[in-house]
């Protein structure tokens, strides 16, 4: 089962989602994309937060189309009927508004960055160029019998294989991005509650308007939630006491003992 | 001998002179019969620079009942409570359309000024249009005529205020104070993007309420537009080190199907010699493969239209955006999807960045509501009144093409 983490954070008047979207987990998105488009699986989301709230519940046992699960202390919400097309079309809007673009973003950049290698290197002035091609002329030149196998492997290029790595390359990212328009089509949620987390938005909800997102910057490296340190040194540039006070405080003398005074 | 190689040069100097003048027209005091060049001076333009939004919008309320202008000027209602006028949140500044023409013509035609609100330049084009469109003339009779025509000087009255861009989040808040990182805007992060992206946002709730009121405004209490055009201007630092004096870029929204796209991505823009010979010389050949987008779209109403735009605004002497620029990216090709792609000379088109991830700009997405024409065009850092002249003559041209029917080869 593929999954993806969002987690609901306190900020100043209300919750925001935060995800991992971070440049370095590039590859592992890839990754959950092409398996899913393999093995046809489907996505799970998985909310963290601070406590399962008991609406979920009556909200689940009054509708027709969802139905609460239990599994390993956290409530799952799985469909129990197929939901009206107008309700699926706005979930699928949100997500496609989020992971989709962003998701199809990167596939399409890293595509064009494996492709700007390949296509550099066949092109007039690239590595495999005419100036190149004639460089094991040299050693045709100079007669030198040992080096004749490599040259001639360097002058015959085959064709059928450069096309077939190429192929290879677009349909590796193909495949990647089938998976995920399968993927954002096949969605379950899933509540998840985080003790961390419930500390974090406590210790930024009673310091309001004072060193709040400081704190939570500093403390969620310990807790296990480091991603959230970018998220949160950001939000630092809108509290109201600023750390800049130091400076309101008597400089150090620069002698450590007090200088004489003139009699 | 020496005297004889001067003599030549002198007659050869006037004859060159007599060329370009014939061609060239001195746009400070020229009225194209559309647009009154002549409105442009640069003392109005200094004027822009220190004053308030307010201010500037009284002021053209001002000089239109002084003389009695045929322009309404209606201010965009709130998307919640649309008896009442749209307010901005902190100063409540109101954002204004003004609208020209005959109301009852099928012909709805928007120019929007500055969607960022840094780049204030060309609401003083938009109100140079709507000036000179109120002269008398028999075009500009026909054209108010047949059209309907609404001006949005400001989209972002408190961007206009500050000079930045406004950033949405997916909760709908706007920001003017991007988180900036060696003066580079960061805009994805944790999901504020810019603005003119956000008009074509999936999900309705995630649009911020400044945008759900200018696209109701347009779409139901304007009639929805035929054609949109939207004008824009290159403001970050550092741009004049690579775009300096660079002439008018147009961006076409036009909607293809996706095989047609694919087709279109596939193919080439034909930018050395070379290459525009051997385009020549394909048409004598029919066995020969597509090879250049101007081959596959040739004919195309979208693509001959813009073409003719362009090759006005090349007839009043101003500059288009020129192939040395495209050169270089080919040149020096930046790895990663393109945004936008060239189609042919100072023409382009959205590229795969937008359409795969389905990323849908303002002018695409009043496109794919009402069928319109969607048109943007970028002008880069030179002059203010250069860049004015540029915008306006732009709106110049779709006018004559849009609405008079005509065509410039």
């Amino acid at each position: 089962m593929a999954k993806i983490d969002l987690y609901k954070v306190w900020q100043k008047d209300g919750y925001t989602l935060v995800t991992h979207t971070d440049p370095i987990f590039f590859t592992d998105r890839l990754v959950r994309n092409q398996k899913i488009s393999r093995r046809r699986e489907s996505l799970e989301i998985i909310l963290n937060v601070e406590k399962i709230e008991n609406y979920l519940w009556e909200v689940a046992e009054n509708s027709p189309y969802l139905d609460v699960v239990e599994e390993d202390g956290s409530l799952k919400i799985a469909p129990r009927k197929k939901i009206s097309p107008e309700f699926e079309k706005n979930l699928l809007c949100a997500f496609r508004d989020t992971f989709f673009q962003e998701e199809n973003i990167t596939n399409q950049y890293l595509l064009y960055q494996d492709l700007f290698l390949y296509y550099g290197r066949y092109r007039f002035g690239g590595f495999y160029g005419i100036i190149h091609k004639l460089f094991p002329l040299v050693f045709i030149m100079r007669v030198v019998k040992g080096y004749q196998p490599m040259v001639w492997q360097m002058l015959i290029v085959d064709p059928y294989f450069l096309n077939k790595t190429k192929e290879k390359i677009i349909s590796w990212y193909e495949e990647i991005e089938e998976g995920a328009e399968y993927a954002f089509s096949n969605i379950t949620l899933v509540q998840k509650e985080n003790l961390a987390l419930k500390v974090l938005n406590n210790i930024v909800r009673k310091n309001k308007g004072k060193e709040g997102f400081n704190i939570a910057s500093k403390l969620c490296g310990r807790l296990g939630l480091g991603f959230l340190k970018d998220f949160y040194w950001v939000a630092t540039q809108a509290t109201e006491d600023t750390e800049w006070d130091i400076y309101k405080k008597p400089p150090v003398p620069f002698t450590l003992w007090p200088e004489r005074k003139s009699e | 001998m020496n005297k004889l190689r001067k003599w030549l040069v002198k007659r050869l100097d006037k004859k060159i002179d007599r060329i370009i003048k014939s061609s060239k027209i001195d746009l400070s005091m020229y009225d194209s019969g559309v647009i009154d060049y002549s409105l442009i001076n640069q003392p109005e333009i200094n004027n822009l620079r220190e004053i308030p939004y307010p201010e500037f919008i009284e002021r053209v309320a001002q000089i239109i009942e002084e003389n009695n202008l045929p322009i309404q000027i209606v201010p965009v209602k709130d998307f919640f409570n649309p008896k009442e006028d749209f307010k901005t949140e902190p100063l409540g500044y109101k954002i204004y359309t003004f609208e020209l023409g005959n109301p009852s013509s099928s012909n709805k035609i928007v120019i929007e000024g500055t969607c960022h609100g840094g780049e204030r330049i060309h609401s003083l084009t938009c109100i140079i249009i709507a000036l000179s469109l109120c002269k008398e003339g028999p075009l500009r009779e026909k054209i108010l005529e047949n059209s309907h025509i609404s001006i949005l000087p400001a989209a972002d009255p408190l961007g206009w205020q500050k000079k930045t861009r406004a950033y949405v989040n997916m909760r709908g808040d706007e920001t003017r104070n991007p988180v900036v990182v060696n003066m580079q805007h960061i805009r994805n992060l944790f999901g504020w993007s810019d603005t003119n992206a956000v008009f074509g946002r999936n999900l309705e709730e995630a649009k911020s309420a400044r945008v759900r009121a200018i696209e109701k405004h347009f779409l139901e209490r304007f009639g929805p537009p035929t054609l949109y055009n939207s004008l824009h201007e290159t403001v970050m630092f550092g741009s004049h080190l690579f775009y300096g004096n660079a002439g008018v870029m147009i961006l076409i929204h036009h909607y293809f199907p996706e095989k047609v796209r694919d087709v279109i991505f596939s193919l080439r823009y034909a930018l050395t010699r070379g290459e525009k010979l051997e385009k020549a010389l394909r048409k004598f050949n029919p066995l020969a493969e597509l090879k250049y987008t101007e081959e596959y779209l040739e004919c195309h109403p979208a693509f001959e239209k813009a073409k003719s735009i362009r090759n006005y605004i090349k007839k009043l002497g101003i500059r288009t955006f020129e192939d040395k620029f495209f050169r270089v990216e080919r040149e020096f090709p930046i790895p990663g999807p393109k945004s936008e792609i060239t189609i042919a000379e100072s023409l382009l088109m959205t590229g795969p960045l937008y359409v795969k991830a389905g990323i849908v700009l303002a002018p695409d997405y009043y496109e794919k509501m009402s069928g319109c024409v969607g048109q943007t065009i970028e002008t880069f850092s030179q002059s203010e009144s250069e860049r004015i002249i540029q915008g306006a003559a732009f709106i110049d041209g779709t006018l004559r093409c849009e609405v008079l029917g005509e065509y410039y080869e």
